[in-house]
């Protein structure tokens, strides 16, 4: 009983470390995995555990943004090009060891080393009980995202369409329209006649 | 009861300059969806008359010194972020304007081109116009993403595939530095606004003096500081010759902006911020010195530029280390000047190389421009005055840009700085007046076969784009007064004089 | 009992394995997967300061983040399936063509 009054108190400790160490884990497979379809799966355990951590940060907007942006687009994206190019394990699993890349990784680890003292300096403890309990919510976010983030917001619809544009340039195959609007071209023709001669046919 | 989404007509008009921009990409996109024409010229224009919108106000805004913040403070628009409105805008329509006659080339004339410009150019707008990290940080993604589609907008092309692979990894390996550089300064001062940051200092250090160092590394990649160039190089030589041109000046102006403002406005509160200067003053060495070490060896004139523009970089944080040391807004003043005159400078010298691009292969190697000089005067002059003023020689604008940053760096204290960069500059001559003795000096290996220079590439655009920086470069060497001016009033919005 | 220090301490350890990833991996989709751990090590912080501090921006910001790590991504893998019909490959370091 006793047992298992002190699991239920700590039982956010506990959550914290199973999946703080599930996400670690998921991370190093990345990195170690030859075979690319488990990589990304290893890829979804690390973005799934992250958002588990949001949930104990009481941010259940963004735990869900996580897990549907993450999960369902970004690493489902991943396994599509993934199957669609049929990478073989060799071709994807090779890694580099070279003088340079010890160097890297001398570089990596000097760099999360670097940013533990940052880790220590920092001031205060995670509060236990949300402040409020809408903290967190799609509500409060919501508020914040059409209030004093307005302008950072607006500015990702064109980030995005910028994105959406990109992508169909680069991936569609003939991207020439199959009929063009001619009173306009020719009005154009007759404005702009040293383009003329250039007309594709 | 208050209103749900608190945005006035003046926080848009605060921000039209970069507004104008994104509507008129959307504009572009739109018309060419509904109303598909043969010619992309109609795309090109709106674009140009865009951008001298955008131009135009922001030149009116700094002359009338507008300084005030937008959106709950979350873009400042004073007279720094006009000016860079203005060298950002200036070097967006030389870039558009060495466009359509290449990308007809190649095939590839497409209305997206002239759409992920604008959106990147409004990006770049915005991200000089920042005062909050986030803010900072979505514009400058703003700003890379159409850029990593336009290095492969000659799609089958595998050189410009490869380097819009190599330019996104870097692209997307600075953004990472950043944003984690921007979680932790967050954390330190529990708000994203510049003007908070001093708290975070005050209050946790550790956290703020690694946020600081991460988000400066995303900037030292973004302006390819030496050791962050890796692959700069192959980018700029692999993408179509117009975007390399925009990727070389505006791309390339605008991280400068962002650079400047945090760490005078953000982190230059404190003396701490002098802590770093020592890694600056090695990375501005390191810059210049190998920048221009390399490009001595190169045959290729874009991957040359790249070099060259890599070396460039180094000269401006030289200019930068001496305006956080003499903590003074004439010494900013004159990187803006530099800044200024390099996009004209190096504009002028891609659009050569675009005039004399074929159907299917540029003209790249400096081997290609032997004769230039006998067979097409007028061009092998205009050559010959960007490269001059690429090395600093007196009456041209590089010259001045130079000597002015020199000067207030010698001023700073940091003549050893100087030498270096002096030194550097002398061996840039070797590798600027290759190209010269190529055009001019240089008889061609099979004389029977003279190398063709046709006009291929020519076009009014071009033509215009060519001698506008041409005069720029001389007019602006020789009266340097305006432009210098204009960069006063600019960086004194910054540093407020003494 | 756990602190803010836990929290960052998970997320400067993802920050490295990422940053490994990019750097030792060939491959471009284990570079772009490598990338996106980075930018979700960045994430953790927002939100744990957030909670620490009782403020929602960082929330917000992670969620910024969120959809500029999926624009990003997009652009990415149109990248990668381009170079892939013109270099027949998807390793970075195989496409040599220019001598970088």
């Amino acid at each position: 009983m006793i047992i298992l009054q002190t699991l239920s108190a700590r039982l956010p400790d506990i959550l914290f470390y199973l999946f703080a160490g599930l996400s670690l884990i998921g991370a190093v497979q990345v990195l170690c995995r030859r075979n690319p379809m488990n990589a990304a799966v290893s890829m979804v355990v690390t973005v799934l555990s992250i958002a588990v951590l949001y949930i104990l940060l009481s941010a259940y907007f963004i735990a869900a943004a996580q897990m549907i942006v993450y999960a369902g687009a970004i690493v489902v994206l991943f396994i599509f090009v993934i199957m669609l190019l049929n990478l073989s394990a060799k071709e994807i699993g090779r890694r580099r060891y070279t003088l340079f890349k010890a160097f890297a990784a001398f570089v990596a680890a000097a760099v999360g080393v670097s940013l533990l003292p940052g880790v220590r300096g920092a001031p205060r403890a995670i509060s236990e009980q949300p402040i409020d309990p809408s903290f967190g919510s799609a509500k409060t976010v919501g508020r914040l995202l059409f209030g004093e983030f307005l302008l950072p917001f607006e500015l990702t619809s064109i980030l995005i369409l910028a994105a959406m544009v990109a992508g169909v340039v680069l991936a569609k195959r003939d991207i020439t329209p199959n009929r063009t609007f001619s009173p306009v071209d020719a009005i154009l023709d007759l404005l702009l006649k040293s383009d003329r001669k250039d007309k594709s046919p | 009861m208050e209103s749900l989404i608190p945005v006035g007509l003046t926080d848009l008009q605060g921000v039209y300059p970069a507004l104008n921009l994104a509507v008129a990409g959307i504009v572009i996109l739109l018309l060419d969806a509904f109303f598909p024409m043969r010619s992309k010229l109609l795309s090109a224009w709106i674009t140009l008359i865009a951008l001298h919108l955008s131009f135009t106000c922001g030149l009116h805004r700094l002359t009338s010194g507008m300084d005030e913040t937008f959106f709950h403070g979350a873009v400042r628009m004073d007279p720094f972020t006009h000016a860079f409105t203005v060298i950002i805008c200036l070097a967006s329509t030389l870039a558009v304007l060495s466009a359509p006659k290449y990308l007809r080339l190649r095939d590839c004339h497409y209305a997206e081109y002239y759409a992920l410009i604008l959106f990147s150019v409004s990006g770049m707008l915005l991200f000089s116009a920042a005062e909050e990290l986030i803010m900072l940080f979505l514009a400058l993604e703003t700003m890379s993403i159409p850029v990593y589609c336009l290095v492969a907008f000659t799609r089958d092309n595998e050189y410009s595939t490869e380097a819009s692979m190599k330019y996104f990894v870097m692209g997307a390996f600075a953004t990472g530095f950043m944003v984690y550089g921007v979680a932790l300064l967050y954390g330190s001062a529990g708000s994203g606004y510049f003007a908070d940051l001093p708290r975070g200092a005050a209050s946790s250090p550790g956290l703020f003096y690694s946020g600081m160092t991460l988000v400066l590394i995303g900037f030292l990649f973004k302006i390819a500081a030496v050791p962050f160039n890796m692959w700069t190089p192959d980018a700029y030589e692999g993408a179509p010759t117009p975007v390399t041109t925009f990727m070389a000046e505006a791309v390339k102006a605008a991280p400068f902006s962002g650079m400047i403002k945090l760490l005078i406005v953000a982190f230059g509160f404190s003396q701490a911020v002098h802590l770093w200067m020592p890694a600056f003053i090695g990375i501005a060495i390191l810059t210049m010195v190998v920048g221009n070490m390399v490009a001595l060896v190169q045959t290729d004139m874009k991957r040359m530029l790249g070099y060259s523009s890599i070396a460039h970089s180094g000269y401006i944080l030289v200019g930068i280390v001496a305006s956080v040391k003499l903590n003074s807004s004439e010494a900013l003043a004159s990187v803006l000047y530099y800044l200024f005159i390099y996009v004209l400078m190096n504009a002028g010298a891609f659009g050569i190389l675009i005039l004399f691009s074929h159907k299917n292969k540029d003209t790249n190697a400096i081997d290609d421009l032997v004769g230039l000089g006998r067979e097409r005067p007028w061009a092998a002059a205009f050559m010959g005055i960007y490269t001059l003023s690429l090395t600093g020689i007196p009456p041209l604008g590089g010259f001045f840009g130079k000597f002015y940053i020199f000067s207030y760096a010698i001023k700073a204290g940091l003549t050893p700085l100087v030498i270096v960069a002096i030194l550097t500059s002398v061996m840039s001559a070797f590798y600027y007046l290759k190209i010269i003795v190529a055009m001019y000096f240089r008889e061609p290996s099979d004389p029977q076969h003279p190398a063709a220079f046709s006009y291929e590439g020519y076009s009014v655009f071009l033509i215009a784009m060519l001698c506008f920086t041409a005069f720029g470069v001389i007019y602006f060497g020789i009266f340097p007064k305006t432009p210098l001016t204009l960069a006063r009033l600019a960086a004194a919005s910054l540093i407020p004089a003494p | 009992m756990i602190t803010l220090q836990e929290y960052l301490t998970v997320a400067a350890l993802l920050f490295s394995l990422g940053l490994l990833i990019v750097l030792f991996r060939n491959n471009a989709i284990s570079i772009l997967m490598g990338i996106e751990l980075m930018l979700n090590a960045a994430n953790i912080n927002f939100v744990a300061f957030s909670q620490s501090l009782g403020g929602l921006a960082g929330q917000v910001f992670a969620l910024f983040v969120i959809v500029a790590a999926a624009a990003e991504a997009a652009v990415a893998i149109a990248i990668i399936v381009l170079m892939y019909q013109n270099l027949g490959t998807t390793d970075v370091e195989k496409a040599k063509n220019l001598n970088g």
